[in-house]
């Protein structure tokens, strides 16, 4: 993945969290910051993280991936959507 | 279609146990439960198996010295083992309490934590868990006496279990069903989760209520993925389909979570025509669907799915049915009930031709006069309340006001009620009992109104949040809160605001300051409290708010005044 493409996927995914899951567009989210563990997202917004990952980045994560593992910060989720962009992978349901 | 209804007679029972076993006399090849794995694999429980696995189980559980009438707490992800054990408590007559298992989301020092505050609570003598807990376990419940049991639990284990123990039935409670069947947690946090006992009788009534009402046929098939540990999932999605003779799907809560639309898949897969859904649910896959493609999806065989255990929002119901009505979901489908875990499950329901009836009212009148008088649908001031049906067969609905009076219909007032599935009290706390039980009326502390026969719940005296269906005390997270350094203890409200974008209710915080804090102070209290809430709780607050401490009313007698809060809150909002 290129830098600059890596760079906006991250501003991305900061963006609509802050925005429409924190509610706080100001909120100075950081990008190794818990954001489940943390109490500032709860378990529902996973999904609709996954969602927006899935239409906006094209990347699908599969649901038994959605864990605090791969889902607790934005670092966290960039390293997933790194891999799943390296190789493909395939579990579709839905 | 067979119009053929089931016929369940809770008399002819004296355990939980017998109609299991019956079934499995009678047509033992019979498919009794289709377990959905997360990787979406699927697992087939005939009868047989199911019996004979719960024998061993049985079995397993006498060998760890557990004796009949003991408690033993199920701390079991979605799989076969959760399924057989608490079927084997059933038949050695042990009391089993299943609890949520450790979420993808929480770590395993929280979890432990919270499953001590279990056992303390139960004097609980038995856990049985999966393996990665018990070390921890243990080491947390050495001094309480109670034992961890480890198993498998991957759904790989000994497939039929021939040499389940042969007099197992010896122990089947013979009282007549007065005997405690099952322990019930109701509100899945804090260091007081009320225990609500069950009788084999109660469960054995509501069952046959349940069956009777809904008019469950003989080729219904239910799809449910509410969890095992919510009265919902485990009497709608387990217990009433093994006794019904009907086949059940289940589907893990998290698999759900992560994607709700599976759900809708499994429903077509399997020509589903029952399933449950809180009413947050059916916004949550709504939300999820929206703008997926979803061409040859089909809900034509869907008959039921009921809505229930949280406030029911028209504006959800509606949605719901716009969204799916195209992929030949029915508006008749669209059934409600109120219930609770003190009664079993299910007080009222009701469904119909075009679904569940709907009531405008005039919302000033509802709030002046404590009167919910009709207003044209749709009008200024009108609001629509979405009935949550009839008392169920062999129950009796009444409202009352606060000296206990039953009030005319369309008054406002305390929902109580009778009821042959009503609990056998609170876990060791007769007091609590006493305070809800009187005369032979439970008294739910919630608010509603009665018209034409349907019961409409329209809000709430006692002092809970619903989130998702999940009861939380408010005192729980405030004793969280009131325990972080530079939040006052005694100054800190936590309200329960409903979210019509979530269908559901939010946690708002208002917080007390000890002393006044910089922004940036006021930013690492929220982090520390959110943090802690999460870790103790598994639940996050929607808004944190800091105040000056003497910004939160208290009642004369210094407690904290919540509905007094609630509306300066709803003031501040308004006005911001």
């Amino acid at each position: 993945m290129e830098a600059t493409e890596a760079r906006t996927i991250r501003q991305k995914l900061k963006t609509y969290i802050t925005a429409e899951i924190i509610k706080n567009a100001e909120y100075p989210l950081r990008d190794d910051e818990p954001l489940i563990s943390g109490g500032l997202i709860d378990s529902f917004s996973i999904a609709h993280i996954a969602v927006f990952i899935e239409t906006e980045i094209g990347v699908r994560i599969p649901d038994t991936d959605l864990t605090l593992d791969t889902m607790d910060s934005i670092d966290r989720m960039c390293a997933r959507i790194a891999v799943a962009m390296a190789g493909p992978e395939d579990r579709r349901s839905p | 279609m067979s119009d053929s209804r089931v016929e369940f007679r809770a008399a002819r029972y004296r355990s939980l146990g017998e109609p299991l076993l019956e079934w499995f006399r009678a047509d033992p090849e019979r498919i009794a439960l289709i377990i959905v794995h997360d990787d979406e694999s699927e697992e087939t429980l005939t009868v047989r198996q199911l019996h004979l696995q719960a024998c061993a189980c049985a079995g397993t559980l006498r060998e760890n010295g557990l004796r009949p009438g003991e408690i033993a707490i199920l701390a079991l992800r979605h799989c076969r083992e959760l399924l057989a054990f608490f079927w084997g408590c059933i038949y050695a007559g042990m009391v089993p309490a299943i609890v949520a298992y450790k979420g993808p989301m929480t770590t395993a020092a929280a979890y432990i934590q919270r499953l001590k505050d279990h056992v303390g609570n139960t004097g609980c003598r038995l856990v049985v868990t999966l393996p990665e807990l018990k070390a921890g376990a243990e080491e947390a419940l050495a001094a309480t006496g109670c034992r961890v049991m480890a198993i498998r639990g991957g759904g790989d284990g000994g497939a039929d279990a021939p040499g389940a123990a042969a007099d197992i039935f010896s122990s089947l409670p013979r009282s007549g069903g007065e005997d405690i069947a099952y322990l019930q947690f109701s509100s899945g946090s804090s260091g007081s989760p009320k225990g609500v006992l069950l009788s084999h009788r109660a469960i054995l009534n509501q069952v046959q209520s349940y069956i009777t009402t809904i008019g469950i046929k003989e080729d219904d098939k239910v799809v449910n993925w509410l969890p095992l540990y919510h009265d919902f999932g485990l009497f709608g999605g387990l217990v009433i389909p093994l006794f019904a003779s009907i086949p059940s799907v289940l589907l893990s809560p998290f698999k759900w979570l992560r994607n709700p639309l599976f759900h809708l898949r499994l429903i077509q897969r399997h020509a589903g025509t029952i399933s449950f859904m809180p009413n947050s649910a059916l916004n949550h896959t709504v939300r999820f669907a929206a703008g997926r493609d979803l061409r040859d999806l089909d809900l034509s065989s869907l008959r039921l799915l009921i809505n229930g255990s949280e406030p029911i929002l028209y504006e959800s119901q509606q949605e719901f049915l716009h969204s799916f009505a195209r992929f030949g979901f029915r508006e008749s489908a669209l059934a409600s009930g109120y219930g609770m875990a003190e009664n079993t499950l299910g007080v009222s329901y009701c469904a119909g031709d075009r679904g569940n009836p709907v009531d405008w009212v005039s919302a000033g009148t509802m709030q002046s006069r404590q009167e919910a008088l009709p207003a044209p649908p749709r009008a200024e001031g009108a609001k629509p309340n979405v009935s949550s049906g009839k008392a169920m067969e062999n129950m009796e609905i009444a409202i009352a006001n606060a000296s206990g009076r039953h009030l005319p219909e369309r008054s406002i007032g305390e929902i109580v009620f009778k009821s042959p599935s009503l609990f056998s009290g609170y876990h060791g706390d007769p007091g609590r009992t006493a305070a809800v039980l009187k005369g032979g009326w439970y008294h739910s502390g919630d608010l509603g109104y009665i018209a034409a026969g349907h019961l409409y719940v329209c809000g709430r005296k006692k002092d809970l949040i619903i989130v998702g269906g999940h009861n939380i005390h408010p005192e729980d997270l405030e004793r969280i809160a009131g325990g972080v350094p530079g939040i006052h203890a005694d100054r800190v409200v936590a309200l329960g605001v409903l979210d019509k974008a979530l269908g559901t209710e939010k946690i708002v915080m208002l917080c007390g300051l000890e002393k006044p804090a910089s922004e940036e102070e006021q930013a690492a209290l929220e982090k520390e409290l959110r943090q802690r809430i999460f870790s103790r709780m598994e639940i996050t607050p929607a808004e944190v708010r800091f105040v000056e401490k003497n910004w939160i009313e208290r009642t004369q007698n210094g407690k904290i005044a919540r509905p007094a809060n609630l509306e300066k809150y709803e003031k501040l909002i308004r006005g911001a």
